[in-house]
């Protein structure tokens, strides 16, 4: 014991367990333990689970030993010695870090930078985008597998109804069409009045017509305003 | 001149002369001239084409742009050239439904930046190529999902644009147009 009290000098100080509590728990109690030294009281208190176990070991004993931090050590003098030193290290440091930081600032604020300036030049496609819901812009139960259509500055929809046979035209935001073209009756047909299967429309600038007339075989000419058709090619 | 089954047709305005698409006699012929401008026979080579339905004249390139409803690709062919350039789906008339995979094209358009949008009717959904693209961007519909509720499309066909890029879409067995619209 003697020995041990040497080799520690002023770090050790002699503590009396009043009572032992059986070592389920690695919590130690600071009521429970008796200081000799009732300056250090406050240091003993705080102690880690480190000499908490010191003090385990030697629990059988009326006196154990206890390591004390370091704040409690005698000579003060060369301990703020060395505090001082230790603040000037940190302060290098932190110098250091500060300018590391603005090195490594300096070299990737402007890597983002023209990385973001080509982002936002390259994406062309972010510039064209669609809603995801169509606006339904002719519908009508008289309307009959719509296929190819026209659409003028005005707005005037042109569409070609592949099963009702027929060419109508729709102005903008109307409910329905009128017939422009095509037979009346909606039923297919191979006559100059008549379609069948209609597909496709080109509309001249004076309101004259070529149809597609898929089922026929054959490209109709329809004068803006006529009755019937002309077959200028196929059958 | 003979027609089988003439589906698109376009106009050159600069030389006002129509070209249609000569379905199931698989080329582009020219009227009123009557002169075949693209295709003749039907097959996956570059000089042939496979059931042409949709047709588009790009005044900017001077060329036409083809979808072949059997070799399930968009092609390229210019004014006066003798064969076509590869543009969107399918090559040697492979289909699916991935990006760069089409099933059934029949509507094309080309905007004036050279995007091709392609109604791939039977994956339900219309494809927007970027300019020089193959990989294309689903702009309207689900991939194989058929529906006349939004955001589907049950039978897209024919497609237009307006001068904003609207776009807009023949729905041939839903009996409707609808409007895309841009933002």
């Amino acid at each position: 014991m003697k020995k041990e009290k040497k080799s520690k000098s002023n770090r050790i100080i002699h503590i009396a367990i009043r009572n032992i509590r059986p070592m389920t728990n690695h919590s130690v109690n600071p009521s429970e333990i008796l200081i000799s030294d009732q300056q250090n009281k406050s240091a003993i208190t705080s102690h880690s689970l480190e000499n908490y176990q010191q003090y385990r070991l030697s629990s059988n004993k009326s006196i154990s030993l206890f390591k004390l931090p370091e704040i409690n050590c005698t000579n003060d003098y060369h301990r703020k010695k060395k505090t001082k030193w230790h603040i000037r290290q940190y302060l290098c440091l932190v110098v250091l870090l500060v300018i590391l930081m603005m090195i490594i600032i300096s070299i990737v604020l402007p890597i983002i930078l023209i990385k973001q300036s080509h982002t936002s030049t390259k994406s062309i496609s972010a510039i064209l985008r669609w809603n995801t819901s169509g606006i339904t812009i002719a519908i009508a139960n008289s309307l009959n597998g719509p296929y190819g259509f026209k659409l003028d500055r005005f707005g005037t929809l042109y569409i070609v109804e592949y099963y009702g046979h027929r060419i109508t035209k729709w102005l903008s935001g109307a409910s329905n069409g009128t017939i422009i073209a095509g037979s009346l009756s909606g039923l297919p047909g191979n006559a100059s009045n008549e379609f069948y299967n209609p597909a496709d429309i080109i509309i001249e600038d004076n309101g004259d017509m070529y149809i597609t007339d898929r089922s026929n075989d054959r490209l109709q000419f329809w004068p803006n305003g006529n009755s019937f058709g002309i077959t200028v090619a196929g059958t | 001149m003979q027609l089988d089954y003439p589906t698109g047709i376009v106009r050159d305005s600069s030389s006002n002369t129509l070209y249609i698409a000569d379905s199931y006699n698989h080329r582009i012929v020219s009227y009123p001239s009557g002169n075949i401008v693209a295709g003749g026979t039907f097959g996956f080579a570059n000089n042939q084409l496979s059931r042409p339905i949709g047709l588009f004249y790009d005044s900017f390139s001077k060329s036409f742009i083809i979808s072949n409803y059997l070799s399930h690709n968009v092609v390229q062919w210019p004014l006066d050239a003798s064969s076509w350039t590869h543009m969107a789906g399918g090559i040697n008339g492979s289909n699916g439904n991935t990006s760069t995979l089409l099933l059934n094209p029949i509507g094309v358009i080309v905007d004036p930046m050279g995007n091709l949008y392609v109604a791939d009717i039977n994956n339900y959904r219309i494809q927007f190529f970027s300019q020089g693209q193959k990989e294309g961007q689903t702009i309207a519909g689900v991939t194989g999902i058929s529906s006349s509720t939004a955001p589907y499309l049950r039978s897209p066909r024919f497609l237009a644009l307006d001068n904003q890029l609207n776009l807009y879409i023949s729905e041939i067995n839903s009996n409707r147009i609808l409007k895309f619209l841009r933002y």
